[in-house]
């Protein structure tokens, strides 16, 4: 028995419930052909952090091997317990730190170093961290050693003209961790039914797995 | 992504839902007809989905309408109930306090139509650790005070599961379900499995008179609170089919209900307590004796672990008193009543009831956390670029003395402007609450009063304060932020907006003829995008006494992005867009401090703007004092980058 927990945080606005959906559905669909995958549960946040403030959202899946019994019981909070995550993506630097309390030693963790200034930063009453310090400050507080930096609004918008890609590159990047117990088919089916502009995000989805795989060589 | 399923899923597809969408569509296979709401987070999509759902047509009969309060919201749909139309009545947790004094006597009377029909069911979202609300109110007590039958789901899927159920028990026990879910329910996603949508007609419903149920004057309504207990009685057996014991050998066990139950099973997991037998309440209110004291008989020590303040505890020790259980029980004492739980909390309550040691590595890994604190910019929510209500702001700033004018605050996004730098709301009280206490204030202090309501809140509760405050001659300069929509819930309709729930076109009344007719004698217009001319009219309203009112207009720009994104637009990033001259940039702070606007970027010598996140509202450019915003604008004519 597993249970593979998600985190992924951000500020409102950025479309991470999205990037949670879609790989909480392409999960569905393996559970239904009778995957490992056997319950999920995910943790959203709606209403007043919709205004650009900070978002975190989980997801649980509980993976089981065929010989072991289900039972309702295994998997019932839609939060995280500290440290539990798996997976963890910050789709802004300071709110991965903000949510460091759920990473550990075990943590993958992407981050898309393209800072949104809060307005305590804009109007000059509080510096912005640097990211190596945000980094540096992830690693005391967690233990975690495997983290990707990449500046994907930036690349999103120099490979395809649009920050609009940015998450679907991101969810690339995580995939070729190999730390989302998902097939790449159900993920790119469910983008295909479920999502607008359908082959341009496959297309930044592919662009991200290569991303992710030579930033893992080069790590 | 999810809308779809709620009409064309069919039976038995397993499908991932949010809490909020689950319930909806449990709704339509119950059959529910009639809906009412005032928008209100956790609960508000499930309005916008009845909406448009309604506006189909695809379910003929099913009704919906954005009430203009609460007790609006709860009046109407003890109305349709009444003439035999299963209803429901939809709002978040403070929204009860609005609704209790008509549903106080609806609970008495009864929700059911003189022969048996109809039903009432309350859809009420709470918000420990105020997610999305202005306080965590704890709304449970308003079932103990007002004699509800109270429902608390655990999870997405029984949240789902008992809808049908909770409204079954309102027709056949003639009593108001008020149906409790939390943000943690309403915005989690879990799969859930659709069951057949209920038969929809175009049937019209039939009100039978009833003078003793309806009509709630002594003797009626001394005798319809004796019936209510009576059916009181006759519910409480019944819901024991709502609660479960999870059984286990040890002599400490745990009562608990909603989600807390998923934070303890998974507590007693970690702490490798897996023999503790649990009673899970779905029913919270009444509890079912039988199963209390069967759970409860051969325990030596309970654990109750709920969210806020003890509601199931103080009702089981009453049980346990009249019962003679000698076990010891405890709640409030460990589990703190404040805030949302989770699982490491309940780990926390669970060793200190038991003597426990408490892990000592989550409280170092708590310190390192602690020391990096300081680092980390906060990030309350703040108002989105270009937003109207921003633009406001600085002008009132630029005409008022921060230092001794008090602005009276009030609940919608400009609640957000107590942030700093803004800092330009000085108390939040309740919808509508700000010019209340303005009004008071302003008899007893000569300082400048400037109150702040929005155009939903206007419409909510705000016109009658504002009788209150031209009746008795407060000395008071109202701003009505008036953006066309209820922005802060995402974009809900409101009696001004011109269509309603249905989709029927509606008269948009004038707010400023509104303000005059009620006997306003100073009432302005304002585009507050026009931060010179806004200034001038505030400057020119401190001269007057008595009741001052402008109304700042102007389309919430979420708004009227969403609205503009249906047409054809051409690419106007690369056309048109705003930049700051960095040589002209004095980093003076008129931008950065009194406006504040998250497209801008604070760089060593200079500021900039982040121009794919700008929406080109021109207000930094308009308040530019170095001239250093500039407006680009190149000739579509010429194609991408001119000639």
């Amino acid at each position: 028995m597993y249970i593979w927990n998600m985190l992924i945080c951000g500020i409102g606005g950025q479309g991470i419930m999205l990037l949670k959906r879609i790989i909480e559905n392409a999960a569905l669909t393996e559970k239904l052909q009778g995957g490992k995958i056997r319950k999920l549960i995910g943790a959203e946040k709606h209403g007043l952090s919709q205004r650009e403030g900070a978002t975190d959202v989980f997801a649980r899946f509980l993976l089981l091997e065929p010989n072991e019994e289900y039972n309702d019981l295994l998997l019932t909070s839609p939060t995280l317990f500290y440290g539990e995550a798996d997976l963890a993506i910050g789709v802004e630097p300071v709110e991965l730190l903000r949510n460091a309390l759920y990473l550990s030693e075990k943590t993958f963790v992407i981050l898309n170093t393209r800072s949104i200034h809060p307005c305590a930063v804009i109007s000059g009453s509080i510096k912005y961290p640097s990211i190596e310090t945000i980094v540096q400050a992830i690693k005391d507080i967690s233990g975690a050693s495997n983290i990707l930096l990449v500046d994907a609004t930036a690349l999103a918008i120099e490979k395809f003209g649009d920050p609009l890609r940015t998450n679907m590159l991101i969810l690339g990047i995580a995939y070729a961790t190999n730390r989302i117990p998902v097939k790449l088919d159900s993920i790119i089916n469910i983008i295909r039914e479920k999502i607008p502009d359908p082959e341009k995000n496959i297309k930044a989805l592919q662009f991200g797995i290569e991303t992710g795989k030579n930033l893992l060589k080069s790590n | 992504m999810e809308e779809q399923i709620l009409v064309e899923g069919h039976p038995n597809e397993h499908v991932m839902l949010i809490g909020t969408m689950a319930m909806t569509r449990a709704c339509l296979e119950a059959g529910i007809a009639f809906v009412s709401q005032y928008p209100g987070t956790p609960v508000t999509d499930m309005g916008r989905s009845f909406s448009r759902i309604a506006q189909t047509g695809k379910l003929p009969g099913l009704y919906f309408q954005w009430a203009s309060n609460e007790a609006a919201s709860i009046t109407a749909a003890a109305g349709a109930s009444w003439c035999g139309i299963k209803s429901l009545a939809l709002m978040k947790h403070v929204g009860m306090n609005v609704a209790a004094d008509a549903l106080s006597v609806i609970a008495l009377n009864g929700p059911t139509s003189a022969d048996g029909r109809g039903g009432l069911l309350l859809i009420c979202g709470g918000d420990p650790g105020s997610l999305g609300s202005h306080s965590e109110q704890n709304d449970r007590f308003y079932s103990w005070m007002l004699h509800l039958c109270h429902f608390e789901p655990s999870t997405v899927r029984e949240a789902k599961e008992w809808i049908p159920e909770a409204l079954e028990v309102s027709q056949k026990f003639d009593l108001v379900s008020f149906f409790r879910v939390t943000s943690r329910i309403a915005h989690t996603v879990e799969e859930v499995v659709l069951n057949p949508l209920a038969d929809y007609t175009n049937e019209k419903g039939k009100f039978i008179k009833d003078i003793p149920k309806y009509c709630s004057l002594p003797p009626h309504c001394i005798n319809n609170h004796k019936r209510l207990y009576e059916r009181l009685e006759k519910v409480e057996p019944y819901v024991s089919k709502f609660n479960k014991i999870i059984p286990g050998d040890s002599k400490f066990g745990i009562i608990t209900g909603g989600v807390p139950f998923g934070y303890t099973v998974e507590a007693l997991r970690h702490l490798e307590l897996i023999d503790t037998p649990i009673l899970k309440l779905g029913v919270v209110h009444p509890i079912n004796k039988n199963q209390f004291v069967d759970f409860a008989q051969n325990l030596d020590k309970i654990l109750v672990v709920e969210e806020l303040e003890p509601f199931i505890e103080i009702q089981v020790k009453r049980l346990a008193q009249e019962h003679r259980i000698s076990a010891e029980i405890i709640g409030e004492k460990v589990i703190r009543k404040w805030g949302e739980l989770n699982t490491s909390e309940v780990v926390t309550g669970i060793s200190k009831v038991l003597g426990k040691p408490i892990d000592t590595s989550i409280n170092q890994k708590l310190e390192k956390y602690q020391k990096y604190l300081p680092l980390i910019p906060p990030r309350p929510p703040t108002f989105c670029p270009g937003c109207p209500e921003r633009a406001l702001l600085y002008s009132i700033k630029a005409a008022t003395n921060e230092a001794e004018t008090i602005y009276a605050g009030d609940i919608g996004c400009y609640v957000m402007s107590f942030f700093p730098p803004m800092k330009i709301t000085d108390w939040v009280i309740c919808m509508s609450g700000g010019l209340g206490a303005a009004v008071g204030a302003s008899m007893k202090t000569d300082q400048p009063i400037i109150a702040l309501m929005g155009d939903s809140t206007f419409y909510h509760t705000g016109i009658q304060i504002l009788v209150n405050a031209v009746y008795n001659n407060a000395n008071v300069i109202l701003l009505i932020l008036d953006n066309a929509t209820t922005a802060m819930t995402g974009g809900d309709l409101h009696p001004g907006s011109g269509i309603n729930g249905m989709g029927e076109s509606t008269l948009i009344p004038s707010m400023r003829d509104i303000c005059t007719s009620l006997g306003v004698p100073w009432a302005r217009v304002v585009d507050p995008y026009q931060t010179r001319l806004m200034t001038r009219t505030l400057l020119e309203a401190k001269k007057q006494r008595g009741v001052k009112v402008i109304v700042s207009q102007r389309e919430c720009m979420l708004q009227y992005r969403k609205r503009m994104r249906k047409t054809p637009l051409p690419s106007i990033r690369k056309k048109d867009f705003f930049w700051i001259e960095p040589e002209r940039c004095q980093m003076c702070g008129t931008c950065a401090e009194k406006l504040c606007c998250t497209a801008l970027r604070r760089n060593e010598d200079y500021m900039s703007i982040d121009i794919d996140r700008c929406t080109l509202c021109g207000v930094c450019y308009e308040i530019c004092p170095n001239d250093a915003v500039i407006h680009t604008v190149i000739n579509p004519h010429l194609g991408e980058g001119g000639n």
